[in-house]
């Protein structure tokens, strides 16, 4: 079974998860086109994070359906790891590793023969300015760094749909731009890219179409003219509509003191 | 697959060389020794090459079950030691990658090999020793490789149980406690003679002619009964079933994207709210720093164990040596065994509690900078907190003690008091240690890390320091044959003890606050996979 270029990158339906009795992603229903940059937000516990599990087949969901690139997750979850490149948090790295053998070794696990995958770490690590800690263990880089040697880790094979947790978390100014001439340049070239991201105004920059997610529950969707003309308040930033959106209440109507 | 096998394989030596450290004398230190303990297996699998065929076959049939048990038990413990300190590649991890599940439970029992090669090479003697005879055909001693699989796929099954076991809170503290005392069973078997009661018990399950060991013995020998296939095979299905049960398990329970499961919430907080009525003994910021530090000590799963392990393993250690001198209880260690378990349980707790009292604070330690309270109130607080709780072990340790061996009450005030004269010592001397060399410690970690070269050279020192103090006493007591000699020097120690605090208190604020920004650094760092972080003891 191969990948159609016109199907979505992802269609979820009704999906959902429930750990001890808590509604974690409760009926979400999202289409994701190829070749779009699509962030996905919501407050810390809205889901995020789980729907990612569910989209990587490292989660079972309770009800509803995963597609990617076309394929049904679980069943097919191998083809579809083979597609997809994930920046997660960092705790999916290898700690032991330096940068350079961490990139090699994901590339021969995403098939690349070894010379290959260590001429593409190498590099990786160079464009990602890495290369002058070669010999520093994963262990030892600073958040920044960890993402960074996440996000080669997820180009290393060219995936075709990113999967990226908060990937901006901790990089500085220079790094986040390198990330962000990187993925819209991917997405030129045809990658879907999902992203997580709590900086709103790079995810109001960068992406095509947005989801607010809470409580499990997609609250609204649409490209950024979409969400400003469904706002009720005539909010124009992605930050008020989000705040709007996720009902933020304002600190000093419930603090009078401060 | 035969690619990502290859992979995979070869991140585990980049890995188990990466603990390594990498330049210098420490390298190669490590290197002679890592190649000395090697070197000493495959000398036992040389032993085993030339010893084999010299052997009568009665008493070969007799020595390979018990040979086989005794590899079978240290393979199946040597791996949770390791496990403990993480030399394992964390197949979870690869669940992301595009291998499937078969594949990866199939690597992970290949790696296993990597756990105990110990065993392996020693096994690999054992059959060639065993196709250099010549009453053993040499399909036979090629059986005795069937004894692999088996251990495989049941250390897996024991080390995924272990993983998991250590995901849970105290439930993790007690597994590590037992971990970590298995290293006493050696001595306990030598030194009292329970070795040798044990010994036809061992013999009796090394013979026992269901148990694997003995049909794989069996089988490698010769006798090629339908039943002994047919019991190894069972043997192995059984681990293997365990295996793949509990790896199965671990695929599910696993959270590689550790913040995405909404934790279960704890059904009762532990808040401890005795410790609020500290309130009522001292003023604040100092209640506050000793209430802060007693509740997050309290939750913190490596100074539980650090605890536990003061009170129980400290007390079970000194116990082989106070059986075997039951016989003479004029014998030293049998009048102040109380002294003795009390100031090790104390050396045990010393790292974390007195030495580097700012390690587990981490980059939270910056708060005492910016904050209005003085570093010396900061200091005193955290000291009377660490206080209290060797206090309580000291208590602990007096209500065990007594349940093992007589312990008069001489010996109990004795045993107070020196622990009282090592504490106040320690503390000044940790005080200094502790701005100069701040250490970061990992508190969600339960296993020991090695802490780096220098700082361990003070730990020693400090330990060294308060044996002589210690020993000054007894040294009075055996000149003046007067527990009141004892006693006097211990108090008059205690006294000086007290002077030098507040001497080296001063300093040690005044250190701190001139180097700051170099210990804020040192406490702000990830704690290094190499060394670099705080130990049990």
């Amino acid at each position: 079974m191969s990948i159609a270029d016109e199907v979505p990158a992802i269609e979820i339906t009704g999906l959902e998860k429930i750990y001890h009795g808590f509604h974690a992603v409760d009926g979400l229903t999202i289409t994701v086109p190829q070749r779009c940059f699509f962030g996905f937000l919501g407050p810390n516990g809205a889901g995020k994070t789980t729907t990612i599990k569910m989209l990587m087949g490292l989660a079972q969901p309770d009800a509803g359906s995963i597609r990617v690139l076309g394929l049904p997750m679980p069943e097919k979850s191998l083809e579809i790891r083979r597609e997809i490149g994930l920046v997660p948090d960092d705790s999916l790295l290898f700690d032991y590793l330096t940068g350079v053998e961490y990139l090699e070794f994901v590339g021969r696990l995403y098939g690349l023969p070894k010379p290959q995958a260590k001429e593409r770490g190498g590099e990786l690590l160079q464009l990602f300015q890495l290369a002058e800690n070669n010999r520093k263990l994963i262990g030892e880089y600073s958040k920044g760094m960890r993402k960074r040697v996440a996000m080669a880790a997820a180009l290393i094979h060219r995936p075709k749909l990113f999967l990226m947790d908060e990937p901006f978390e901790g990089v500085d100014a220079v790094g986040a731009r390198l990330m962000k001439d990187i993925l819209i340049d991917q997405v030129r070239h045809g990658a879907t890219v999902f992203l997580t991201s709590h900086v709103l105004e790079v995810v109001e920059r960068l992406c095509d179409e947005v989801a607010i997610i809470n409580r499990g529950k997609i609250v609204t969707q649409g490209s950024m003219a979409d969400l400003r003309s469904r706002s009720a308040t005539g909010a124009s930033s992605l930050e008020e509509i989000f705040v709007n959106t996720v009902g933020a209440e304002r600190y000093t109507e419930k603090l009078d003191w401060l | 697959m035969k690619q990502q096998i290859l992979a995979i394989i070869w991140a585990q030596f980049r890995i188990t060389r990466n603990h390594l450290p990498r330049t210098g004398v420490g390298g190669v230190v490590m290197w002679i020794i890592t190649g000395l303990w090697y070197a000493m297996f495959v000398a036992l699998a040389v032993l085993a090459i030339s010893g084999i065929p010299t052997l009568t076959l009665e008493l070969l049939r007799q020595a390979l079950p018990i040979a086989l048990l005794v590899l079978f038990v240290y393979n199946q413990t040597i791996p949770l030691f390791t496990l403990s300190t993480g030399w394992s590649l964390q197949i979870s991890k690869l669940q992301v990658y595009p291998i499937r599940d078969n594949d990866l439970f199939g690597l992970e029992v290949l790696l296993r090999i990597t756990s105990a090669p110990e065993f392996i090479i020693v096994l690999l003697g054992g059959v060639i020793g065993l196709a250099r005879r010549p009453d053993v055909p040499l399909f036979a001693a090629l059986c005795l490789l069937l004894f692999i699989p088996l251990n495989l796929f049941l250390q897996l099954a024991v080390r995924d149980f272990v993983i998991h076991a250590f995901a849970r809170n105290r439930f993790r503290e007690i597994i590590t406690i037992f971990v970590v005392s298995i290293g006493i069973i050696p001595q306990l078997l030598i030194r009292t003679g329970l070795g040798i009661k044990l010994k036809p018990y061992f013999l009796l399950l090394a013979n026992g002619a269901a148990t694997p060991w003995y049909t794989a013995a069996a089988v490698s020998l010769g006798q090629f009964s339908t039943r002994n296939f047919a019991l190894l095979a069972a043997w192995t299905l059984l681990a293997g079933f365990l295996a793949r049960r509990q790896f199965a398990l671990g695929l599910v329970q696993d959270d590689a994207f550790r913040g995405g499961t909404p934790a279960r919430a704890s059904k009762k907080d532990a808040s401890f709210p005795i410790l609020d009525s500290i309130s009522n003994l001292f003023q604040d910021p100092t209640a506050a720093i000793v209430q802060k530090e007693l509740r997050s000590l309290l939750r913190m799963p490596r100074f539980r164990v650090v605890f536990g392990m003061a009170c129980i393993f400290s007390t079970v250690l000194f116990l082989p040596l106070r059986i075997e001198h039951a016989d003479k209880p004029s014998g030293f260690l049998f009048n102040n065994y109380f002294v003795a378990v009390n100031l090790y349980g104390l050396l045990i707790m010393a790292d974390a509690l007195l030495l580097n009292i700012f390690g587990v604070d981490r980059s939270a330690a910056q708060l005492y900078f910016v904050s209005p309270t003085p570093l010396a109130t900061v200091i005193k607080a955290k000291n009377l907190a660490a206080a209290a709780f060797i206090l309580v072990q000291n208590l602990l340790v007096a209500i065990l003690t007594p349940l093992f061996a007589h312990v008069s009450p001489a010996s109990i005030v004795a045993g107070f008091i020196a622990s009282a004269v090592a504490t106040i010592n320690l503390m000044w001397a940790g005080n200094l240690l502790s701005v100069s060399m701040a250490r970061p410690i990992d508190p969600s970690s339960t296993m020991r890390k090695q802490a780096g070269g220098k700082v361990q050279l003070w730990i020693l020192i400090c330990t060294i320091g308060m044996a002589i103090l210690v020993g000054f006493a007894y040294l009075a007591r055996w000149a003046f044959d007067s527990e009141w000699a004892l006693l006097a020097v211990l108090l008059f120690e205690f006294a000086i003890g007290v002077v030098v605090y507040r001497v080296a208190l001063d300093s040690a604020v005044e250190r701190g606050m001139r180097d700051r920004e170099t210990m804020i650094d040192s406490l702000s760092k990830t704690s290094s996979p190499v060394g670099g972080s705080l130990g049990l003891g």
